[in-house]
């Protein structure tokens, strides 16, 4: 292993780790979870430039927000004066003002819960195509990468990329706000969220069992398929949790239907990603 | 796997349980790593003190009590998380919050059941 090829391995699990708060936390801000993506990857690419010569910061957490808020200053102060010049409406300026305020430190060490959950009603929004939404979440919230989501879904990677790329565009164009729903709107978009837990459930296992599949003696199975797979199934159980929190306390005469979808995964990922033996569980599921 | 060496004296009785805050930091730790979605088990164990150890000479079990001699690699507690890489999995035990200078974490891969040649697996799968 040369020192080049340490430091971008280091670097890619900086970004497994770190990637989904700190979208999240750029969503919040900029409001728009297709620019938070592209800014969020600049800071990346920004340390794939920087840290192999000076090293990987202690904080690499911080490092990134700093570089990608610097990035969305920079963004906003050019829509700023795309916005005088064309007199647009006011979401960035209302935007940038959150910006300079925000706490970028608080925003970091937020535990999941708000800005994930934002995130994730925002990646489900009903005005996505389901399959659509189950891409967008793999691809923000588990930070699977273009190629595995497309090997999930068996669709070539560059419709993966053309579904994902699409699918920002079109909360950017319906100006989706970034929230959690409430009232009378959680319930549909509450059942949106619940479904693609589901999906994530059932692909991420149908994924795992194909790649389980004997092609002749000698093959072997590609190497470690499930660090990615579980991982969404625990984001999503997590979420599923935080999901089923804000459901009791908003709609508590919500239909049993949608929270026994919830149960569903949380159970699986108690039983199934429990011990190290996960996959056969999971695998005998979907048979 | 991560496991953590407390690096202790092996008489140290005193200081087992740890602090309020160095707990509190522990378990917005592991919080981080279950939400992460990369948690699969965690644990802290007792007292080396209280070990025992069960060696095989000549293939007979023997059983000894402790507390032992060497403790340098003696293990006080252990993760088990499913990460993509072991750049992960160092990451992740980077972030561990330990201040002192006595503790250490080894990294360790857990062995699955592609890790053995195509003609064993069967043993492992039917004994």
């Amino acid at each position: 292993v040369t020192p080049a090829n340490a430091a971008r391995a280091a670097i890619e699990a900086v970004w497994r780790i770190e990637s989904p708060r700190l979208i999240a936390a750029l969503a919040r801000m900029v409001r728009d979870v297709g620019l938070a993506e592209e800014l969020a990857q600049d800071a990346f690419v920004a340390a794939l430039e920087q840290w192999p010569a000076d090293g990987v910061p202690d904080r690499p957490g911080a490092w990134l927000m700093q570089a990608a808020k610097r990035r969305a200053i920079d963004q906003l102060r050019r829509a700023e004066r795309l916005r005088r010049k064309q007199e647009v409406v006011g979401r960035d300026a209302e935007a940038a003002e959150e910006l300079a305020a925000a706490d970028f430190e608080a925003a970091l060490t937020e535990e999941i819960g708000d800005s994930l959950l934002r995130l994730v009603f925002t990646a489900c929004h009903p005005v996505l195509a389901p399959e659509a939404r189950v891409a967008l979440t793999l691809r923000i919230l588990c930070g699977l990468t273009t190629e595995e989501i497309a090997r999930a879904f068996l669709v070539p990677v560059a419709t993966m990329a053309q579904r994902i790329v699409r699918a920002k565009r079109t909360l950017a164009e319906a100006r989706v706000a970034f929230e959690v729903p409430a009232g009378p709107d959680l319930a549909p978009r509450l059942g949106a969220v619940l479904a693609m837990v589901y999906l994530v459930f059932n692909d991420g296992g149908r994924a795992r069992f194909r790649r389980m599949q004997p092609r002749g003696s000698n093959s072997v199975p590609s190497p470690r398929p499930r660090a990615s797979t579980l991982r969404c199934l625990y984001i999503s159980a997590s979420v599923t949790r935080e999901v089923r929190a804000v459901a009791a306390h908003e709609a508590p005469s919500q239909p049993a239907n949608g929270i026994r979808t919830a149960t569903f995964a949380t159970v699986g990922d108690d039983r199934s990603c429990g011990s190290g033996r996960s996959e056969y569980h999971l695998s005998d599921r979907n048979v | 796997m991560l496991f953590i060496h407390p690096g202790l004296p092996p008489s140290t009785e005193e200081n087992l349980i740890p602090s309020r805050e160095a707990i509190g930091a522990m378990s917005r730790y592991n919080r981080q790593l279950h939400e992460a979605g990369v948690l699969l088990d965690v644990n802290g164990l007792h007292s080396p003190n209280e070990a025992v150890r069960i060696s095989f000479p000549g293939g007979k079990p023997q059983v000894v009590d402790g507390p032992f001699a060497e403790t340098k690699e003696l293990v006080g507690g252990y993760w088990i998380i499913d990460v993509k890489s072991k750049a992960e999995a160092i990451e992740w035990a980077k972030r561990c919050p330990i201040d002192a200078e006595g503790p250490m974490i080894e990294v360790r891969q857990i062995f699955e059941i592609s890790d053995f040649p195509p003609e064993l697996r069967e043993a492992v799968w039917l004994g």
